[in-house]
């Protein structure tokens, strides 16, 4: 069985009213992967990145860390029998990401805070998965014993204000899990979403916004679940959201097909 | 029920409630008497403007948060408070400028402000202190100073952003030493409506900012001389 028919997946990043008010384009994209490992076993790569609106080319900075991500470890899966990740290996795709980076804003003469991005990632195999974080949104990861938000999305002192991965100290703000159990579900935003996706008084998940939408994801047939992609648009996009957030919004959910729950 | 028709509902109506984020911002206003007649008029008339604007903005009004302190003398019009809530003083021109007393205690309501924010966790845009005035300050040299050094501290630690407006006769050469950060911006003729209708969407279109960095202004062509 190909490994595409794993889990049934929806997302979707769409532009925020404020950023069509001063004419800027979407800054916020998303990625998501099948990647086998060697020993043929299935992961699901999840990334989330949101450039900073304040920069000029964030967009182009959020699309460049999804993609050398994406193919830094689908690199690592491929050649590995039993996959381990660690904290050292996601600063070196980082590491990859800024060179990338580095070397577009050296040709453009720009300055590498211009591609300014958040990044976050999930990595879930059979029986383990890694999460990392580099500045807000987040990971909501369910398996048969725990539910729960990964990392608290990392802000600044100021609203809107956070981590990016072009920072001289990124370092210092990567966020990193290894866990060796297995997950069957994964939610995953950017910050557009995150007063209306999690409590910020307890710190916790606000497990109503989701519970609706996982319900009809895990309800739908394989087949049916990519035609949620354009209702789940027009979900970020509708009035209830939008008088909400004027921010440019991902949220990509994927449930298990088999032996979830 | 024609299945091929039905329209697939995907989505939530459960929302968390969580605070909403603040844009904190301080006017400080000068209604010395020189400021009578036409020019306290136009001022009221664009301060109804900038309230009336915000109001219009579902967001704007939750988020921006307006304090108003007039001088001449030193008057707290009004305190920190979302715009939804914000009641239009009637402003009247009297009395001397003692602007850098209307600095110090603008900037004190403004700490005060912040400290509420944290204590409730509250997440905050850095606040905008814009000061109009026509003429020169007439406090103690000692007021002046500590004003001075209060509005520089401030901006050097990104605590606030202070723009100087003169109107009139103002004296720049006054306002750009309280501030040299920021040059002050003259006032076209008594254009208080278009500053205020600029203020109102600068307000509303803040957005994500990175650490360390001044906020993003649009240009202030309409209303300034530049």
């Amino acid at each position: 069985m190909g490994t595409d028919l794993m889990w049934k997946i929806v997302n979707k990043s769409v532009i925020g009213t404020s950023h069509q008010v001063v004419g800027a384009g979407l800054q916020d994209c998303n990625l998501v992967a099948h990647i086998s490992d060697r020993s043929g076993s299935p992961w699901l790569c999840c990334l989330i990145a949101d450039g900073a609106g304040s920069s000029r080319h964030g967009d182009i900075g959020a699309e460049t860390a999804l993609y050398r991500m994406r193919d830094y470890v689908g690199d690592y899966l491929k050649r590995t029998e039993k996959p381990v990740f660690t904290k050292d290996q996601i600063l070196e795709g980082i590491q990859l990401v800024r060179a990338e980076l580095t070397e577009t804003a050296r040709v453009s003469k720009h300055s590498l805070r211009e591609y300014a991005t958040t990044l976050a990632g999930a990595f879930i195999g059979d029986r383990a998965a890694c999460f990392f974080q580099v500045g807000d949104g987040a990971t909501i990861a369910t398996s048969r014993a725990v539910s729960g938000i990964v990392f608290w999305p990392e802000e600044g002192d100021f609203a809107n204000s956070t981590y990016f991965i072009t920072d001289s100290d990124f370092e210092a703000h990567v966020q990193f899990c290894y866990a060796t159990c297995r997950f069957d579900e994964l939610a995953m935003f950017t910050d557009g979403l995150q007063r209306l996706a999690l409590v910020y008084e307890s710190r916790t998940v606000f497990l109503p916004f989701f519970e609706p939408m996982m319900a009809a994801l895990r309800k739908v047939s394989t087949a049916e679940a990519t035609k949620l992609n354009e209702p789940l648009e027009t979900f970020l996009s509708s009035s209830a959201v939008t008088a909400r957030t004027d921010d440019d919004k991902t949220l990509v959910l994927a449930t298990r097909i088999h032996d979830s729950f | 029920m024609d299945d091929k028709h039905e329209m697939i509902v995907f989505g939530t109506q459960n929302f968390a409630e969580n605070p909403d984020q603040r844009c904190p911002c301080l006017l400080l206003l000068d209604t010395s008497s020189s400021m009578a007649g036409e020019p306290i008029h136009q001022l009221n008339e664009g301060l109804r403007i900038f309230i009336e604007e915000l109001k219009s903005d579902s967001m704007a009004m939750k988020r921006v948060d307006i304090a108003i302190v007039s001088f001449g003398p030193v008057n707290i019009r009004g305190d920190f408070t979302e715009a939804t809530n914000f009641v239009l003083p009637q402003l009247e021109a009297n009395g001397d400028t003692p602007m850098g007393s209307a600095i110090v205690q603008g900037l004190e309501l403004l700490r005060r402000r912040k400290d509420q924010y944290r204590e409730n966790g509250i997440k905050y845009f850095r606040p905008w202190v814009f000061l109009l005035t026509d003429g020169s300050p007439t406090d103690g040299k000692e007021i002046w100073t500590n004003a001075t050094n209060l509005v520089e501290s401030g901006e050097d630690s990104n605590a606030f952003s202070f723009f100087s407006v003169g109107v009139g006769n103002a004296n720049m050469s006054i306002l750009a030493s309280l501030n040299r950060r920021r040059e002050p911006l003259r006032l076209q003729g008594l254009s208080f409506r278009q500053l205020f209708i600029w203020l109102s969407g600068s307000l509303r279109s803040v957005s994500r900012s990175v650490p360390g960095t001044v906020v993003p202004l649009e240009s202030p062509k309409g209303w300034a001389q530049i």
